[in-house]
């Protein structure tokens, strides 16, 4: 006797009985796929898998979690393979036209990846107004922060407390890009990936994103800070020397946040890995190395220039602070997804 | 698959290297060098030196043929030779708003109305610039400005202010200036960028924020010396008082021509170039102001006095530490402080006319009439009176009239109580000439 159940593309599997309650890989399109337990999950229930009318109906019945709309949030659901064996009913029908929403596969072409930001947009767009709303606030009301000293700690409880709203935040927006990455590394299909709603997750991910910095990028990003302050001036030729500072800054955090989540371990932080990485990415390292930085180069002075304009057009300068946060977001999540898809293929 | 050659990588790092390299060759660092002592020597006799007109120390027509003192000395004398001076040695600019208004009067657009003349030649007054103004060479500040308090005087310079303006300006102190000229441009400009990055972005041209900018001059050095940062050297700074103030007449600055006598035209320079380098070296000897607490019982105000001066906001335009020199209490930007303090009026090369309805948003444009370098409070206690004119006779009165972007500042000291208020004076009057 062979277990009947069907991949998400919609493939039509069997597999053998001792093969119950395992993963496997489907010959179409290479997904992991859960093969469904022989053991009933209720008490008194029959320890069959659904057949696929039953499958399908579920299917209808649980859009939330099959269906690609944006909801579905994967790094908290369960293995749907994993739920299918529930009870029959004995009106159960098969449906005349069924309509099924395929699970999205691991993207094969890097032109697919764009599909991934498009999937979270409103989850991006959300973070980038809150943002923009919280780093406007910040800059404009920054001439009322009251001096710092010890009797007026007092003082300081709602510029802080703000202040914190906006990390949480930002590290929030740090998470959900990072989701685009782990996912990816997982094999896991274009969806919208959010963390988990617990402070918790979002604070690791910051961390690592911050632990990531200290690992080297604060170098060059403090030499540019410094050569922009000491420099006087600034010339083409200082100008050359800032950009491939903070070309070398942008790449290497980006390949290190990779390094970081490939086994998510902290201590691969390091250039080590960044080099067998590099290695392992071939001609594809163009992207982390110099495509990546370019763009985060060009939003990071765009994003400069609209804080300094909301001092005087401020609606403006908030819609193009929103703008250029929006397109962060966006370009940061293709790029990782990009990325994780890459390495997940690459198996560095 | 053969890689590329290694040469390849050797050329990129070179490429990529090379910008960094030129900057690294080209990096400015403080140029402090001290004076030579025979130099020094030479300088100071220079600078107390009566000059008269056809002196034989100068090669020219000597002293004047206007002139506002017969020698340096007769100005900076407060605390010794080389400091402040009082209101009786106040030197009244002029700024006509175009250059039709001084045609007119066949004027230069901007200048000084200065207060002796030599013998043969008529003195400059205020009626040469207008018709409407008084025939006074030295006019009192309270006829310049409205002093707070005070009732607007029948002579008064605000009515012919459409046409002409004119301010005064008050001798400052020349202590430490070596210090401040050995200040490289990028730490001026860095005081700039940290304003601007300190209050979020905020534009140069902010009227409240205090966000000052360095002034850059048409050979692209930025300014050090004078109420509008206008000399980008110690050196320029001397020449341009010598020539302006007495007269002297010298290759870095030509002497200003007599109003009454346009075209009267010198038959050389009355200083050469090593003449004025000896009055820039004796200048460049004068030891910087000291931080003197002349009663222990007073220390404890004036610690605490420096702590309610950073907290109150006084310190983000009277930087205590610029670069290498610490103790100055100014960041050299000029600041626009407001329309009760402006004042045109350039005192030595004739910038282009700054528009009064725009305020100025590029870093070459010319100072505005409301924009004022930070003056350094080192030796403030030994240099009454205060502000660019010297219409502030105490510390507590020049706080208050603070205005621009010395709003916020003025404001904080306001609203100390008057015990704090107390113990930030105490703190400024720690700043004494040498």
């Amino acid at each position: 006797m062979s277990i009947k159940f069907i991949c998400s593309c919609g493939k039509h599997l069997r597999a053998r009985d001792e093969m119950a309650a395992r993963r496997s890989m489907c010959p179409r399109c290479g997904a992991p796929v859960g093969i469904p337990s022989l053991r009933p999950t209720h008490p008194g229930t029959p320890a069959a898998p659904l057949t696929p009318q039953e499958r399908i109906r579920l299917n209808r019945n649980k859009p939330s979690v099959e269906t690609a709309s944006g909801a579905a949030l994967a790094l908290r659901e369960k293995s749907t393979l994993g739920t299918l064996t529930g009870p029959r009913s004995p009106d159960d029908e098969p449906s005349p036209t069924p309509k099924v929403r395929r699970r999205r596969q691991l993207e094969q072409h890097w032109y697919q990846c764009l599909a991934y930001p498009l999937l979270s947009r409103n989850v991006l767009v959300c973070f980038a107004l809150i943002l923009s709303v919280g780093m406007g606030g910040i800059v404009l009301t920054i001439q009322n922060f009251p001096s710092f000293s010890p009797t007026t700690l007092s003082n300081w409880f709602p510029w802080v407390s703000s202040l914190v709203f906006v990390v949480m935040i930002a590290a929030y927006a740090y998470s959900t890009v990072e989701c685009a990455l782990t996912s990816a590394l997982e094999g896991k299909g274009a969806a919208s990936y959010l963390p988990s709603w617990s402070a918790a997750d979002p604070l690791k991910s910051g961390m690592r994103w911050l632990f990531c910095f200290f690992a080297g990028p604060i170098v060059p990003v403090g030499l540019v800070v410094y050569f922009w302050l000491y420099g006087g001036d600034l010339t083409a030729i200082d100008w050359a020397i800032m950009t491939e500072l903070g070309i070398v800054a942008a790449g290497y955090w980006f390949l290190v946040v990779i390094c970081a989540n490939l086994r998510n371990r902290l201590r691969d932080a390091n250039p080590r890995c960044v080099v067998q990485l590099v290695q392992h990415l071939k001609y594809r390292a163009i992207v982390p190395i110099l495509i990546a930085p370019t763009l985060a180069l060009a939003h990071v002075l765009f994003g400069l220039f609209t804080l300094s304009l909301l001092h005087e057009h401020m609606f403006a300068g908030w819609l193009l602070l929103t703008g250029c946060l929006c397109s962060a977001l966006f370009w940061s999540a293709f790029l990782f997804r990009l990325l994780g898809v890459w390495c997940y293929y690459t198996k560095p | 698959m053969k890689g590329p050659h290694w040469s390849w990588y050797l050329l990129i790092a070179l490429v990529a290297l090379a910008p960094a390299g030129i900057r690294l060759m080209t990096w400015p660092g403080f140029k402090r060098q001290a004076p030579e002592p025979q130099m020094v020597q030479a300088g100071q006799t220079l600078f107390v030196h009566e000059w008269k007109a056809n002196d034989p120390l100068a090669s020219g027509d000597g002293l004047g043929p206007v002139y506002n003192a017969a020698s340096c000395v007769a100005c900076h004398n407060q605390g010794g030779p080389g400091g402040g001076g009082d209101l009786t040695h106040n030197v009244t600019t002029f700024v006509y708003q175009s250059d039709a208004e001084a045609a007119i009067r066949r004027n230069p657009r901007e200048g000084v109305v200065h207060a002796f003349a030599v013998n043969n030649f008529p003195r400059e007054t205020l009626n040469h610039l207008h018709s409407d103004l008084p025939a006074v060479s030295q006019p009192r500040l309270d006829t310049v400005i409205t002093l707070p308090g005070r009732t607007v005087s029948s002579n008064h310079c605000a009515v012919v202010r459409p046409v002409v303006q004119i301010s005064q300006r008050n001798t400052p102190a020349l202590f430490g200036a070596n210090l401040i000229d050995s200040i490289p441009d990028r730490v001026i400009i860095a005081n700039e960028k940290a304003q601007r990055l300190r209050w979020g972005f905020a534009p140069k041209k902010s009227e409240d924020l205090p966000v000052g900018r360095a002034l850059r001059l048409a050979d692209g050095r930025v300014g050090h010396f004078g109420w509008k940062a206008q000399s980008a050297s110690l050196a320029d700074f001397v020449q341009a008082a010598c020539a302006n103030e007495l007269g002297l007449g010298n290759p870095g600055q030509t002497q200003p021509r007599p109003l009454s006598k346009p075209y009267y035209q010198p038959v050389s320079y009355d200083l050469t170039l090593e003449q004025c380098d000896q009055i820039t070296a004796f200048v460049a000897s004068l030891p910087r102001p000291v931080e003197k607490l002349e009663k222990s019982s007073l220390c404890s105000d004036a610690l605490a006095g420096r702590e309610l001066f950073k907290s109150i906001g006084c310190a983000d335009c009277h930087t205590p530490n610029v670069g290498n020199v610490e103790g100055l209490y100014s960041d050299l930007l000029l600041h626009d402080m407001g329309q009760p303090l402006e004042g045109g009026g350039s005192y030595n090369d004739i910038p282009p006319l700054p528009n009064p309805n725009k305020p100025p948003s590029d870093p070459n444009d010319p100072p505005s009439p409301g924009e004022w370098r930070t003056p350094p409070l080192w030796g403030v206690a030994d240099s009454a009176p205060y502000l660019h004119d010297g219409r502030a006779p105490t510390l507590e009165k020049a706080i208050e009239l603070h205005g621009g972007q010395g709003t916020r500042a003025a404001r904080n000291f306001a609203s100390l109580s008057k015990t704090e208020q107390g113990q930030v004076i105490v703190f400024l009057q720690t700043f004494r000439a040498p």
